[in-house]
C-alpha cells in the first residue's frame, strides 16, 4: 500500500495488464477494498449470470482464494493481487488443477511482464 | 428418509440377512453383487452398442480399498464407432493409481471399481463409422481399463508405427498428459527448466519441455530417480538437503508432477521471477501454507494442467487437443524424439496384481510398471463369451469358509497330488523289533509298497511277533540278536517304547543294520544323538518314521510352497485336542500290547508333545524349510508326562509360531494347522485349502482353494517305499536322521524352556552335546 493509502499504480497497471486481453465485463474483483474499488473504478465488472472469465482477487485470505476460483469459469484466470496476503491452506487438485485455471502473481514492485497466452486467450 | 428409500434399505437387509443365513459372508456378498452389476453393465452396453456378442476375458478389480484382484469380466464386440482390442500391455499410473487403490483425496476410481489407464494391443473388430483402423492393427488406447480385452471409442485408439516398442506405446496417456504439460509451459529457446518429481510423468514431460529449453534441475524428495534425472541433462536435488540450491536455480519453468500437495511449494521456491509453473501432478489433499506472497512478488504464473483440460480448447491443428496430444507423443517414440525405455519398470504379470498394488501402496515398488497381459494363457485371455450366461451370484473363494473346489476332471496342476509310488526301484527286507500296535501298520505298508517285504518279526511279546509273521509271510525270530544276524534283513523297524529306541538303535547299528525308527527319534536329545553317531561310525542310515509328510495333502501343500505360494514364510499354527481314554494309558489305541509306558517320563520321554506334536513339529520344518531358533514355551504338569503345552515358535528368517497341545481335551480330536507368508496362506487342519498372491498353475490369485477330495495313501507304504528307493539309488533316505534330531532337539527346548520360563534355543542344545561328544560334530 502506497503512503497515502491507495495502491500503487504499478500494481494497478500490473493486474489491468493481466486482464487487458479479456473483456471488462467478464472480469470480476473480488474484496471491496480500496484497491478492489480502484480496480472497478477502472471499468472491471464481471456480468454475474456469466461466470467470469477471470478473477482479481484482492483479499489476500485463503477463503477468498477458494471463493474465486470457485467463480471463474473452467480455464480462467485468478490474479492475486492483495498486498501482503498470509499463506493459505488450499486443495490445489480441485480448485485449480482439474480445471485448468491460471493464478497469476502481481506485485506491482516491477514493471508489468507483458501478458502472457494463457489459456482463456485460445478460446 | 424417504419411503421408496427405506423400502429398498428395508429389502437390501432382508436379503442379505437370508443371504447370511446360507453361508454367504459380507465379503463373498461383496463379490457377488459386483459380478451382478458387471453381468447387468456388460449386456447393456451389448444393448446400447446393438452388438449382442461378447467377449470375455480377465480384468483387475479393486473390491474393496486395498484389495485388488483379476476377475473375469465380459465386453462387446465393437459397435459403432467403437473397437474391441485384444490387449498386450496396460501401463500402470503409479501416482494415480495408488492414490485410487488407497482411496486417498481426489483419486475416485468409478462405480465398477476398474483402474486403468492406457494400452497397446491388437484390434479384434472395428465398428461400423471407425474409419482407418483394421482388425490385426497394432494400437495404442487411451481410457482402458487393465484387462486383457478391451472396448474403446475409436478415438480413443491410435494406430502405432512399426519402429516403436508396443510396451512405450502402452503410455499413451501418460504422453498425452505430459505433451499437454510441456504445451501449456511453452518453453522457449534457452529457458531453464526444472521439475519436482522424479516419477514417469516429471521425468517425460520434463524431457519433452527441455528439447526448447534448458534442463536445469530434477527435485525430488529421495534419490530414487537419480540415474532418470541424469539420463535427462539435469543434477537431483533433494528438498531435504538441498533447499538452498533449489531457492537459487531461478528457474523459468517449473513442471510439478508430484501429486503431493507439498510440492507445490517446492516449485514456487524453485521458480525465478516472472516463472511459470505447470501442475501436472494430480495433489491427493489440501496444500498447506501455500505462499501467496512469494507468488505475487515473484510474479509467479501458477498453470493448472490437468488431461481433462484438453478437452477445454482445440488443439495446434484445429482437431480434438487430446487426440492430438496422444499422435503428437507416438510421433515423438516413432522419431526417437523422446525417451521413455527407461521408466517403463518392470512388466507385472496380472495374476499378481494384488501383491503388485500391495507393494505400490507400500511404497515398495515406484515407478513405473505395466501389466503384461501375454503372460495368461492365450485361451483364457479372449474367448467367445455367451449372453445368456447367469451372472455368478455364488460368492466362492472369497472367504476361507467358502473356497471354491477343484472340479473333479479338471484339478488344477498345482492341486494335483504326486503319483506315490513313481518310479519305486529296489527292494528293502525289513525285520520288525516290537509288534505292538504301531508295528502292524508299520507291516501293512510294507505290504502295501511295492519295494518292501517284511522278512523278520520279534517281540518279547512272541505271540505278537508269531501273530504279526504270520499275517506277513516272515519269520518270527526268538531274540533280537538272531533279527540282527540275519543276513536277509536290510534295516530293522524300532517300533518299542521310546526309551529303547536308543539302546536298540546302536545296537542294531553296531550290528551293521541300516535303522528305521518309529517318532519320536529317541526319549530325548542326548539319545537321539547317540543314535546318529553310532549310524555314521557304523556306515549305515537311520531314519526316523515321519510318515505323515506322504500324506496327499501335505504333498500337494509341499508343491504349492516349492511353487512360491505362500511367498516368504512368516508364521505358522499347530493345534491338537486329543482326548486319550484311561485304556491308552495302558495298552495304546488298540490295546494289542499292554504297557503302561506312555504314562512314565522315564520311558516316554514326555506327553503330548513328543508323542504327537511331534509330527506337526516334523511337517512344519518339511513345508516351511525353516528351522526353530527359539523357543519359550509353557506345560502342566511340570513333573511327569504334560497333559498341555503352549509353545511360542521363533524360526530362522524372524517367522513366528504358535503351538498348543492337549491329551486331556473332553470331546473328539481337534486339530488345526496352517501356515503363512507374504504372499499366501495354507490351512492344512482342518479342510486343506489354500490363497495366494502368486500365480500357481490352474490357480486364480487371491481365491480360496480347497485341496478337494485327494486320493487315499498308505503313508507308511510311501515312506517305505520312497526309503527303499532312495537307498537303493544310493541316495540317503529322504528323512533322515538329522530330521529326527532337529525334531529332538525342539521338544527338548519346550521341556526345559517350562519350567524355567525362558526361551531356549534348539541349536544350543544340540551344539552342547556336540561338544561333549566331539564325534558327533
Amino acid at each position: 500500500m502506497s503512503a497515502g493509502g491507495g495502491h500503487s499504480a504499478a500494481l494497478i497497471a500490473e493486474t489491468m495488464a493481466a486482464v487487458a486481453h479479456l473483456p471488462a465485463d467478464r472480469v470480476r474483483v473480488t474484496g471491496d477494498g480500496p484497491l478492489a474499488r480502484q480496480l472497478q473504478g477502472r471499468g472491471l465488472h464481471a456480468d454475474t449470470a456469466q461466470a467470469p472469465l477471470a478473477v482479481v482477487e484482492t483479499t489476500g485470505r485463503g477463503a477468498g482464494l477458494t471463493a474465486a476460483c470457485a467463480a471463474v469459469a473452467d480455464g480462467g484466470l485468478v490474479v492475486l493481487a492483495a498486498d501482503g496476503p498470509e499463506p493459505v491452506d488450499i486443495d490445489l487438485y480441485r480448485d485449480a488443477h482439474r480445471r485448468g485455471l491460471v493464478m497469476l502473481g502481481t506485485s506491482g514492485h516491477r514493471a508489468p511482464a507483458p501478458s502472457g497466452d494463457d489459456s482463456l486467450a485460445r478460446e | 428418509m424417504r419411503p421408496v428409500q427405506s423400502l429398498a434399505a428395508s429389502a437390501q437387509q432382508a436379503v442379505s440377512a437370508k443371504l447370511y443365513r446360507s453361508g454367504y459372508t459380507p465379503k463373498s456378498l461383496e463379490e457377488t453383487q459386483r459380478d451382478v452389476l458387471w453381468w447387468v453393465y456388460a449386456r447393456v452396453q451389448a444393448g446400447l452398442n446393438l452388438r449382442p456378442l461378447l467377449l470375455s476375458g480377465w480384468g483387475i478389480a479393486w473390491t474393496s480399498a486395498g484389495y485388488a484382484e483379476l476377475v473375469p469380466i465380459e465386453v462387446p464386440r465393437a459397435g459403432r464407432d467403437r473397437v474391441t482390442v485384444r490387449v498386450l500391455f496396460s501401463s500402470v499410473s503409479p501416482g494415480t493409481e495408488r492414490a485410487q487403490y488407497l482411496k486417498l483425496p481426489n483419486a475416485q476410481v468409478g462405480v465398477l471399481g476398474r483402474p486403468g489407464y492406457s494400452a497397446v494391443g491388437t484390434v479384434l473388430s472395428v465398428g461400423g463409422g471407425a474409419s482407418g483402423l483394421a482388425p490385426g492393427d497394432l494400437v495404442a488406447v487411451t481410457g482402458a481399463a487393465h484387462a486383457s480385452v478391451v472396448n474403446v471409442p475409436a478415438d480413443q485408439a491410435f494406430r502405432v508405427a512399426p519402429s516403436v516398442a508396443p510396451e512405450q506405446a502402452a503410455l499413451i496417456m501418460l504422453g498425452t498428459i505430459c505433451i499437454n504439460g510441456a504445451d501449456m509451459a511453452a518453453t522457449q529457446p534457452g529457458e531453464r527448466v526444472a521439475v519436482v518429481g522424479s516419477g514417469p510423468i516429471g521425468i517425460v514431460s520434463f524431457r519433452i519441455a527441455c528439447r526448447a529449453g534448458v534442463p536445469a534441475a530434477v527435485i525430488a524428495t529421495t534419490r530414487r530417480g537419480e540415474a532418470a534425472a541424469r539420463s535427462s541433462g539435469a543434477p537431483l536435488l533433494t528438498v531435504d538437503d538441498d533447499g538452498e540450491e533449489i531457492r537459487r536455480l531461478g528457474a523459468d519453468v517449473v513442471i510439478e508432477a508430484t501429486g503431493d500437495p507439498q510440492g507445490i511449494n517446492h516449485a514456487i521456491a524453485a521458480a525465478g521471477e516472472g516463472g511459470r509453473i505447470v501442475l501436472l501432478g494430480s495433489a491427493r489433499g489440501v496444500t498447506h501454507a501455500l505462499s501467496l506472497d512469494e507468488i505475487r512478488r515473484k510474479r509467479l504464473r501458477l498453470i493448472g494442467a490437468h488431461v481433462d483440460t484438453l478437452d477445454l480448447h482445440p488443439g495446434p491443428s484445429g482437431g480434438s487437443a487430446r487426440r492430438e496430444a496422444g499422435e503428437r507423443f507416438l510421433e515423438l517414440l516413432a522419431g526417437d524424439e523422446v525417451a521413455v525405455a527407461d521408466l517403463l519398470g518392470p512388466a507385472i504379470d496380472p495374476r499378481r496384481a494384488a501383491a503388485f498394488y500391495r507393494d505400490l501402496a507400500q511404497n515398495v515398488h515406484t515407478g513405473g510398471a505395466y501389466f503384461d497381459w501375454r503372460q495368461l494363457p492365450s485361451a483364457e485371455a479372449v474367448r467367445r463369451g455367451h449372453i445368456l450366461r447367469p451372472p455368478n451370484v455364488l460368492g466362492l473363494g472369497m472367504d476361507s469358509a467358502r473356497p471354491l473346489r477343484p472340479h473333479s476332471r479338471r484339478r488344477p496342476e498345482s492341486l494335483m497330488p504326486p503319483d506315490p509310488f513313481a518310479g519305486a526301484a529296489g527292494r528293502l527286507r525289513l525285520g520288525l523289533i516290537g509288534c505292538g500296535d504301531i508295528a502292524v501298520h508299520n507291516a501293512a505298508g510294507a505290504a502295501a509298497a511295492p519295494n518292501v517285504e517284511v522278512v523278520a518279526c520279534f517281540d518279547p511279546n512272541r505271540r505278537l511277533a508269531e501273530d504279526l509273521a504270520s499275517r506277513h509271510g516272515a519269520a518270527a525270530v526268538r531274540s533280537q540278536e538272531e533279527m540282527l544276524a540275519a543276513p536277509d534283513v536290510d534295516a530293522v523297524v524300532l517300533s518299542v517304547p521310546h526309551d529303547l529306541h536308543g539302546p536298540l538303535a546302536i545296537e542294531a547299528c553296531r550290528a551293521g543294520k541300516n535303522v528305521i525308527v518309529e517318532k519320536p527319534l529317541a526319549r530325548d536329545l542326548d539319545s537321539a544323538m547317540a543314535m546318529s553317531q553310532a549310524a555314521a561310525e557304523n556306515g549305515v542310515w537311520l531314519s526316523p518314521c515321519f510318515p505323515q509328510r506322504y500324506e496327499a495333502k501335505i504333498q500337494v501343500a509341499r508343491r504349492l510352497v516349492d511353487e512360491g505360494a505362500l511367498g516368504d514364510v512368516r508364521g505358522t499354527l499347530i493345534q491338537l485336542f486329543l482326548d486319550k481314554s484311561p485304556s491308552y494309558w495302558q495298552g495304546g489305541f488298540s490295546g494289542r500290547a499292554q504297557s503302561d509306558w506312555r504314562r512314565l517320563k522315564e520311558r516316554a520321554g514326555g506327553g503330548v508333545l513328543i508323542m504327537n506334536l511331534s509330527h506337526h513339529l516334523d511337517l512344519m520344518r518339511y513345508l516351511s524349510g525353516l528351522e526353530v531358533e527359539t523357543v519359550l514355551a509353557l506345560a502342566e504338569p511340570t513333573e511327569g508326562i504334560e497333559d498341555v503345552v503352549a509353545a511360542s515358535l521363533r524360526y530362522t528368517g524372524g517367522a513366528l509360531g504358535t503351538l498348543l497341545g492337549s491329551s486331556s481335551t473332553r470331546g473328539s480330536t481337534e486339530e488345526a494347522m496352517s501356515l503363512w507368508g507374504s504372499e499366501g496362506r495354507l490351512v492344512l487342519e482342518p479342510r486343506a485349502r489354500v490363497y495366494t498372491l502368486r500365480p500357481s498353475s490352474g490357480l486364480r490369485t487371491t481365491r480360496w482353494y480347497s485341496f478337494g477330495r485327494l486320493p487315499s495313501v498308505n503313508i507308511r507304504a510311501v515312506y517305505l517305499s520312497r526309503l527303499a528307493t532312495a537307498v537303493s539309488q544310493g541316495r540317503g533316505p529322504e528323512i533322515a536322521a538329522a530330521d529326527g534330531i532337529a525334531v529332538q532337539a525342539i521338544i527338548e527346548a519346550v521341556y526345559r524352556s517350562a519350567p524355567e520360563q525362558a526361551a531356549v534355543r534348539p541349536a544350543e542344545l544340540t551344539g552342547e552335546l556336540r561338544q561333549a561328544v566331539p564325534a558327533i560334530a
